[in-house]
């Protein structure tokens, strides 16, 4: 009930509020002029291949059903995209802005979705309070992690970005910027919930009571960065059914879904990101904990730092990222010696799904490539990325086949064209 | 001559190349000769045009004023005061444009407009080329 209620309320405080401030713009017209309008776009071609041909390997682990490796030699769905945005400004202190974006979606279609939609008001050019729907800031880049073109890399490390399986917020977002000397503090807060779609049959994702506060201080070639965030997190609400079939065990079983399920879970992140970037090359690092504990995602942390120098339009990079479990990632389940003898293979059976569950995800990923921008508004990048999964983890790949082998080592070429416009 | 060397060389080779691969334009920072301001620095400058701050240090506004995209002027004046490349500047303002969080400055053709922008509104700021200035404007850094 709260799902489908988080799903659709900020759709209808969007439209009455656009609904006001159609007739506050008419008042306002006369001393402020004709609401003005901007069209812009983003978007990458890509192509990405991998040395594994019995898993894929995606940039959206959650949200996409294929990519590269067991479904595609070369998969252009891992980082092709289209955005497009139309911003609306009238007058000083108020302005709308919707962004929607085509990519592979969870049922492998590329039916656009609203990514941003959103109406802001701004007391002051340092204030403002946004209602709608805004991507979360929770890391360096990932309020425009799509915008291949603002990134410096093929696509930030996934590591570190997957850590947080939600992406955008419906409700409300407010940020303060204050000047400190020579350096300027943002303080960005937010405060709502929603949903987003699971393949391969659209499973939600609702997360609830979502809240968090991002701190960034930039001072000329430095920026660094805190966030923290909290919600109650449901992880593809159909595989509470997997969990569920625990409950009949008595007890024993209860205690086993209640541990590993993810409905309706605390989710707690951390997270610290810094960088320098004086113009000639820059570093950056970030660092975050997600804490989904109870529930079979566990408690993770996960870190990257990446370099660049900048040879006139060409940039060579180098990214070194690393994850690893804090929480356990195996369990003994169910004690088959107190299961009748007839439920034994069944209990022995979701035993084994619960440990695929708990898997180690982890690994070292080292990326090697090059950002040229050859044309205005044009960059053509080229990354090679060599992941070293940790023992028995299937890393961030999905579609795992009979064949895989976890604990491996994989390869990936990727090439994207981004441009802007 | 090692390796390291020879990379060095190279990198001070596309460095210069790079450098004189710019037009020579001689780019000034300037207000209307009616503006109340006379010094700001240059980081104060790069801020004013990357909409990182709207005021003054003594809280007046100030509204920057961009040529138009793809003209040597800008690039020249974005490289000297922000140490920035053009496609760097894009992909700046396109992560600020695709977060809501704001628009680059309003861009005008040529100086001549520029200037005629800066006379009629003295809260304004741009740059042109020295060669164009002219008593209507004062010029806040030359580098």
């Amino acid at each position: 009930m709260s799902t489908a209620r988080s799903q659709y309320l900020p759709y209808q405080l969007l439209a009455a509020l656009l609904a006001t401030l159609g007739l506050a713009n008419v008042a306002r017209a006369q001393d402020d002029g004709a609401p003005t309008y901007a069209f812009s776009g983003f978007g990458t071609l890509g192509l990405v291949h991998s040395s594994e041909n019995q898993a894929d390997y995606t940039n959206s682990p959650w949200y996409k059903p294929s990519g590269a490796g067991y479904s595609r030699e070369w998969s252009p769905d891992v980082d092709s995209r289209l955005g497009l945005q139309l911003d609306a400004k009238f007058g000083p202190r108020w302005s709308a802005v919707v962004q929607v974006i085509s990519q592979q979606r969870y049922d492998n279609t590329y039916i656009p979705t609203v990514e941003w939609a959103n109406v802001k008001y701004a007391p002051s050019p340092d204030a403002s309070i946004r209602l709608g729907r805004s991507v979360m800031s929770t890391f360096l880049y990932s309020d425009y992690r799509n915008v291949g073109y603002a990134v410096p890399w093929v696509r930030p490390p996934l590591s570190v970005y997957n850590l947080m399986p939600v992406n955008y917020n419906d409700g409300l977002d407010a940020s303060y910027r204050f000047h400190l000397g020579g350096a300027t503090h943002t303080v960005q807060g937010f405060y709502g919930g929603g949903s987003q779609k699971s393949p391969p049959d659209g499973a939600n994702n609702p997360d609830t009571d979502s809240w968090g506060i991002f701190n960034t201080f930039e001072s000329g070639p430095t920026t660094l960065r805190l966030a923290y965030q909290k919600s109650t997190l449901t992880l593809n609400d159909r595989i509470n059914s997997f969990f569920d079939q625990f409950r009949q065990f008595g007890p024993a079983g209860i205690a086993l879904a209640d541990q590993y399920d993810a409905n309706k879970k605390p989710t707690v992140f951390w997270g610290v990101s810094a960088s320098y970037d004086p113009g000639p090359w820059f570093v950056t690092g970030e660092w975050g904990q997600s804490d989904l504990t109870p529930s079979f995602m566990g408690k993770q942390i996960a870190w990257y730092v990446s370099s660049g120098y900048r040879f006139g339009d060409f940039t060579p990079y180098a990214v070194y990222a690393n994850s690893r479990m804090l929480s356990n990632t195996s369990d003994p389940g169910l004690d088959l010696a107190t299961v009748p003898p007839y439920l034994q293979s069944y209990a022995a059976g979701l035993n084994a799904g619960l440990n695929a569950f708990l898997s180690p995800i982890t690994g070292t990923t080292i990326s090697l490539g090059g950002r040229w921008d050859f044309r205005r508004n044009l960059a053509f990048k080229l990354q090679y990325d060599h992941m070293a999964l940790d023992p028995s983890s299937s890393g961030l790949l999905i579609n795992l086949q009979p064949g895989f082998q976890p604990g491996g080592q994989v390869n990936l070429i990727s090439a994207v064209l981004d441009f802007v416009f | 001559m090692s390796l390291a060397k020879q990379l060095g060389a190279l990198a001070v080779a596309l460095a210069l190349s790079l450098d004189s691969g710019e037009a020579a334009a001689d780019v000034v920072a300037v207000v209307s000769a009616q503006s109340a301001v006379t010094t700001l620095s240059r980081d104060q400058i790069a801020s004013i045009f990357l909409g990182r701050t709207s005021a003054l240090p003594n809280g007046e506004p100030i509204v920057p004023i961009d040529q138009a995209e793809g003209s040597a002027l800008r690039d020249e004046f974005y490289a000297r005061f922000a140490g920035r490349s053009a496609a760097q500047i894009k992909a700046y303002w396109s992560k600020i444009i695709f977060t809501g969080r704001g628009r680059p400055p309003t861009a005008l053709p040529d100086s001549m407009a520029v200037k005629q922008k800066l006379v009629e509104n003295p809260h304004a700021i741009g740059y042109i080329d020295q060669s164009q200035v002219d008593d209507s404007v004062r010029i806040l850094l030359s580098p």
